[in-house]
């Protein structure tokens, strides 16, 4: 994907004014929305559909913190790997194992409280680590060998941010209520 | 296809790239009650029919060797002809009887399962079947030709619709929506989501930034949706709902204790017979609605034939035990609304209350207590949604230029992977327009097509998601497992359509699909229908006109024979004599077709019967005779 | 059965899951992650006289990686270490039409019973060690 900041015309970097987004989102919404271009012609039609894509595409992406500090490692040259983790300590794993168990099981027992307690927790360390991120990705060098160990550093920070949300969205969805 | 019921006289389509003259129509589609706006001159306007009336009762009847009726003319014959009076038809759209199961058990008509696409079709009982779509179809015919008579332009003007559906409709119920648009001869420039269309309403007159909750709990489905106004610009934040959980659930619920208390009476299974049910859910409904006005309400149901009768005594607390799970699934659905938005409840500036089912008090109670404050009721819960449908027909016909709103998707989308888990593309609350791209690959050593399933929903495995789909991808090079890179791209447009590619990058085969509605109609039953439609449009309006004359004639009938003993002990003779000439006529009419002489016989029964209800009126001595049709006030004596 | 639906049965009756004793000396554990999509898999195998005689894994969410799992720890049972350090997906090469799988699934079970190898290699010398030494 392109560059999302420069989509909205935002300048690059994790510390973002969350309400210059949403009103770039808006402008440009204003500007690219289909419904913009009822009464034109249907090509005009499509090309405007496929730039809102992108803005809402790019949108979603900033507008998520741990989205958004992926987006900054791809436009670093750091995306993320496609194999299994490499970098993460089998107690750290061990330990998000647990977590992921009991989840698991609050979930399987349908208990709210408990989802909404374990999920409270999580909300709050994944808040913390994200936040702690992106001060560390905001830091970094420009010249790319100067920011190397920086971005490893990020980038494994990130990867244990992953398996955080994981967990998050398995509590998540325990508690939508099923009819 | 099954046989198929005429269906209302349609014009000609417009031309493409030629815009037709007339507005563009705001359709409420409800699962009880269906409203047609227009935007004029700046603002909504709910249009009405010649007798001031907006609802149109969502009630279809197809009564054997006639076309069918609509309205309020279909609801007179729900308990004469209940197997071939379809209500609630919006709760069926895009379902397989699977879905069904507990729904066809309190409905009066007959489900059952057709051919291969596991639709479902209402069975009249008389050899024909009807589908949801079309029975949808004949309401949305009688909103135009409402339309086309309250704005006296013609019907081919009026050929483009933004229609509503339940934000929380999955993408079969919004094709089977669209489809069923279009064999009333209308396009539909947008399917519109109901809170969202609430919410366009409610901030029409306030200027400045605000965040609203609509809790919008309808006939038949509950939607919370929480947005953004923004001067003009609404943003849709987040959406969640139930599509089984409305007005007639609190119906059933009532229904069910009317049961219960029968079983002690009778051994007759009164669920099993079509009229019985029509009458216990007119009862339950009832019930209910006096329950919302007053602490105690009667449930009445006398059942003559089978010497069964009820009149039973519930009080609010009793109603309000029965339906607070129901009320608390809603506040559950709020909550995760708010979660989802990342908004909590001190960052709302306003709940506002939409659909008829939050007349009831508990429901506002409810609601109240949840977000700590009293919820906004100040709009009419009826037409709230049809007027932000024609707000929204305003912005897409160019009228409102200050306008834009900006949804979401209420339901996630992504493909089945492996082992039959789903992997998501675009998540709930995505907006739209929307993209994705995710890459895969494949499992075995030299696999060479890969099977890519579409499905919508939240659950973890594909079984338990709504399956929207399936294509392969085909003459990928033989490759050990892992190797290939299977990129697959989703395209969401404004109105929800889904297209999906895949491609396998190292060797370049692609493969794409527009997902088509599974438990809809395919492109060529949409066509035959249509044709069939044009073929009969000439001499449908009139047969319908007969029809629905009929209807009243036999409904005043019906009412005057039942009463003939009073109008004997209290009519004078010429009265009488009037009486049963007029009567006479009535019954000879039965094979009547031409609409003047019918309407002849009917205009002269009802003026002949009109000293018998004045005699009623003596004899009830309650209520008011203003303002009331003769057929109702001799139905009184029910 | 067809392969395909061997693989569903697997996931929908996973074999094997479960937790052996973490510290004995003859259980070797191996705990994998997929950071694209923040899963783990934990996998175990309990080893006598150079076979493999249990497999235990445990994993959440991923259906391609509980089905792997499922059915590379059916395959385990009374192998040699030497085979399994050998172990593929599949050798199957035929026109399936199966669904696709996130890159990393299709790599997880693999590097989890070579993680776990590892570990009881690891525990294996250092029990050497220790008996020299005392």
């Amino acid at each position: 994907m392109s560059d999302p900041f420069a989509l909205l015309g935002l300048p690059r970097g994790f510390r973002l004014d969350e309400t210059e987004l949403h009103r770039r989102h808006l402008e440009l919404s204003l500007r690219w929305h289909p419904d913009r271009f009822v009464l034109r012609p249907a090509a005009e039609r499509l090309q405007a559909e496929d730039e809102m894509a992108r803005l809402n595409q790019a949108y979603g992406l900033l507008r998520d913190p741990a989205r958004r500090a992926e987006a900054l490692l791809a436009l670093r040259g750091a995306p993320a790997g496609e194999g299994t983790d490499a970098t993460s300590s089998p107690e750290f794993l061990m330990e998000m194992m647990e977590l992921k168990e009991e989840a698991a099981e609050a979930a399987a027992e349908r208990d709210r409280a408990r989802l909404q307690e374990l999920l409270c927790g999580l909300n709050v360390k994944l808040a913390q680590e994200v936040e702690e991120l992106g001060g560390a990705l905001d830091e970094l060098p420009g010249d790319p060998v100067e920011a190397a160990t920086g971005v490893a550093a990020a980038r494994a920070r990130l990867t244990e941010i992953a398996y955080l949300r994981k967990t998050r969205e398995t509590l998540e969805r325990a508690l939508i209520p099923r009819a | 296809m099954t046989d198929l019921p005429s269906l209302p006289s349609l014009p000609t389509l417009p031309v493409a790239g030629q815009q037709p003259a007339g507005p563009v129509l705001g359709i409420d589609l409800g699962t009880t009650n269906t409203l047609v706006a227009v935007w004029q001159d700046g603002v909504p306007r709910v249009l009405t029919g010649p007798d001031g009336e907006a609802l149109i009762p969502s009630v279809v009847s197809f009564p054997t060797g006639r076309p069918p009726v609509v309205g309020a003319a279909a609801l007179e014959r729900a308990r004469l002809d209940p197997q071939r009076t379809v209500h609630s038809a919006k709760r069926l759209l895009g379902k397989g009887l699977a879905d069904l199961e507990r729904e066809s058990a309190s409905l009066p008509y007959q489900l059952v399962e057709a051919g291969q696409r596991d639709l479902v079709l209402i069975d009249l009982g008389d050899g024909r079947q009807v589908s949801p779509v079309e029975v949808s179809a004949q309401i949305l015919g009688a909103a135009r030709r409402l339309a086309v008579d309250a704005l006296g332009c013609g019907p081919e003007d009026l050929s483009r619709a933004v229609v509503t559906v339940p934000a929380y409709f999955d993408d079969a119920q919004r094709q089977a929506t669209r489809e069923a648009a279009k064999l009333a001869g209308l396009k539909v420039l947008r399917i519109l989501n109901e809170p969202t269309a609430a919410a366009l309403a409610y901030g029409l007159d306030r200027k400045g930034a605000s965040r609203v909750l609509v809790y919008d709990l309808g006939g038949g489905t509950f939607d919370a949706s929480l947005l953004q106004l923004d001067d003009g610009v609404y943003r849709v934040l987040a959406t969640a709902g139930d599509t089984y959980l409305g007005g007639d659930d609190l119906d059933r619920e009532l229904m069910e204790l009317a049961v219960g208390l029968l079983r002690k009476k009778t051994d007759r299974d009164v669920f099993a017979d079509p009229a019985a049910r029509t009458a216990l859910r007119m009862a339950a409904e009832r019930c209910k609605k006096e329950l919302s006005a007053s602490p105690e309400a009667d449930l009445v149901y006398h059942d003559p034939a089978a010497g069964v009768a009820l009149r039973e005594r519930v009080s609010r607390g009793q109603f309000e035990q029965l339906i607070r799970p129901l009320v608390a699934r809603t506040l559950e659905r709020c909550e995760q609304v708010l979660r989802d938005a990342g908004v909590d409840n001190d960052g709302l500036d306003q709940v506002v209350l939409v659909g008829g089912s939050t007349r009831v008090p508990l429901v506002r109670e409810m609601v109240a207590e949840f977000f700590g404050r009293q919820p906004h009721t100040g709009l009419d819960p009826d037409q709230v949604v049809a007027l932000g449908a024609a707000a929204q027909a305003g912005v897409l016909s160019g009228a409102t230029a200050g306008m834009l709103l900006l949804d979401v998707t209420p339901l996630s989308l992504g493909i089945e992977t492996m082992g039959g888990a789903v992997s998501k593309l675009i998540h709930r609350n995505a907006p739209i327009p929307a993209r994705a791209i995710e890459g895969y690959t494949t499992y075995v050593d030299g696999q060479t097509a890969v099977k890519l399933h579409v499905l919508q929903g939240e659950r973890e495995m594909a079984a338990d998601c709504r399956s929207l789909g399936e294509f392969e991808l085909r003459g990928i090079p033989p490759m050990p497992a892992g190797l290939p890179k299977v990129a697959v791209e989703f395209t969401l447009d404004a109105d929800g359509l889904l297209r999906v590619r895949a491609k396998e990058e190292r060797s370049g085969v692609a493969a794409e699909i527009e997902i088509q509605p599974k438990h809809g109609l395919t492109d060529a039953d949409v066509e035959g229908m249509l044709k069939a439609a044009w073929d009969h449009a000439e001499g449908d309006m009139q047969r319908r006109r007969s029809t629905d004359l009929h209807t009243q004639l036999q409904t005043v009938r019906r009412a005057v024979e039942k009463n003939l003993g009073l109008a004997r002990q209290t009519l004078d003779g010429k009265a009488l004599e009037r009486l049963q000439e007029a009567l006479e006529d009535a019954v000879a009419a039965a094979a009547e077709e031409a609409p003047d002489r019918l309407k002849g016989v009917l205009d002269e029964l009802e003026e002949a019967a009109y000293p018998l209800a004045e005699a009623l009126m003596h004899q009830v001595a309650a209520g008011s005779i203003a303002d009331r049709r003769i057929d109702e006030l001799l139905g009184k004596q029910d | 059965m067809a392969y395909s639906d061997k693989v569903i049965d697997h996931y929908e009756h996973p074999r094997n899951v479960g937790s052996l004793d973490k510290a004995a000396p003859e259980v070797g554990t191996g705990v994998v992650g997929a950071p694209e999509c923040g899963d783990v898999m934990k996998l175990q195998i309990q080893v006598e006289d150079g076979v493999i005689v249990d497999a235990k894994f445990k994993t959440f969410g991923c259906g391609s990686a509980i089905a792997s799992s499922s059915l590379a720890t059916e395959w385990l049972k009374g192998r040699s270490l030497d085979e399994a350090t050998a172990i593929r997906n599949s050798d199957i090469a035929q026109e399936l039409a199966l669904p696709p799988v996130k890159i990393h699934c299709s790599v997880l079970a693999e590097d989890a019973i070579k993680q776990a190898i590892a570990d009881y290699q690891k525990k294996q010398e250092q029990l050497a060690e220790a008996s020299e030494q005392g």
